[in-house]
């Protein structure tokens, strides 16, 4: 599970928070999938009855593909050395500079009642932050991460 | 002349917070105004329960509604009352970890709270500073303040 967390790219630390919800987006995907098969199917045999499976496909379909571009390709990448910049992209389609590491303040926060860390200004530890851990509402995610890749990030970005 | 945005000082270096009271008369407008609707329109047992469901939540807002926060620069306290009908409490500085915001989104309303960590005799405790509906730069700005005035920062 922790190479699914972070990843080294050279001497860059590579933190991908979403990745670990890849499987369950692409088994509900297929489903979506199987839905669009058998509304297609339902509208070629019987003319009728596709409507439901092909609605149930699309609003499946629809948000776990963003969530899959938008979100499951979240990468942050936290560069060796004491000003570096760290970097957040999407996939290949996004990428920008988020704050230099003499700069960035590790924080807990939380949405929807579930905790995460993230990475975020020292100057305004409350403002615009960036998701670096899975959602630690798993024991067991939680503990990897805390046990097993927060004390890397802890190094790389050079936080005592 | 006050500096802050979400703070008054109401004596010597006591700070009242804002009230953040419109947010919550709004919320509960809406709700109750749903629920009559349902009520008038569809009467049946499917409307009455949407009717108790949307009031109950709309007096839930109305009793976070009284919500108040006082920092006490002279004692090092804070003292709290979260609910119209919930009871005041008193948090040393000295007892405060560190402070967090929680956004949390109900059917697309998006609830951000500004949170202080407490910790009395082992025992973890969230205590909420101040909520804003559909906006978490407000909470940014109030727990930047808090700091401010706690000088933390």
């Amino acid at each position: 599970m922790k190479e699914r967390m972070m990843h080294r790219m050279g001497n860059d630390l590579v933190l991908t928070p979403h990745r670990i919800y890849n499987k369950t987006s692409t088994l509900a995907l297929i489903s979506a999938l199987l839905f669009l098969i058998l509304g297609i199917f339902l509208f070629v045999r019987s003319g009728d009855f596709w409507q439901m499976p092909l609605a149930m496909g699309l609003c499946v379909g629809v948000p776990v593909m963003i969530h899959k571009i938008a979100v499951v390709q979240q990468q942050i990448i936290i560069p060796p050395g004491k000003d570096a910049q760290i970097v957040f992209c999407i996939g290949k389609i996004y990428k920008s500079n988020i704050v230099q590491k003499n700069e960035a303040a590790l924080i807990s926060n939380t949405l929807n009642g579930k905790a995460y860390y993230a990475v975020t200004s020292k100057k305004n530890p409350y403002g615009k932050s960036y998701q670096i851990s899975p959602f630690l509402n798993k024991k067991k995610t939680a503990l990897i991460f805390e046990e097993e890749v927060l004390p890397i990030i802890l190094q790389q970005l050079e936080i005592q | 002349m006050n500096e802050y945005k979400y703070y008054q000082e109401i004596s010597s270096r006591v700070y009242k917070r804002a009230g953040l009271k419109l947010q919550y008369l709004v919320m509960a407008s809406i709700l109750f105004a749903i629920g009559i609707l349902f009520l008038i329109k569809w009467p049946g047992i499917e409307g009455y329960a949407v009717t108790v469901i949307t009031i109950a939540f709309g007096l839930g807002f109305i009793n976070r509604m009284f919500n108040s926060l006082h920092i006490d620069m002279n004692s090092k306290i804070l003292i709290q009352k979260s609910s119209l009908l919930s009871g005041k409490q008193t948090i040393a500085f000295a007892d405060i970890q560190n402070f967090s915001i929680n956004n949390s989104i109900y059917v697309l309303v998006l609830i951000s709270s500004a949170l202080a960590l407490t910790e009395k005799n082992g025992k973890p405790k969230y205590i909420l500073l101040g909520q804003s509906f559909m906006n978490s730069k407000q909470m940014e700005q109030l727990l930047l303040e808090t700091e401010k005035i706690m000088e933390l920062r």
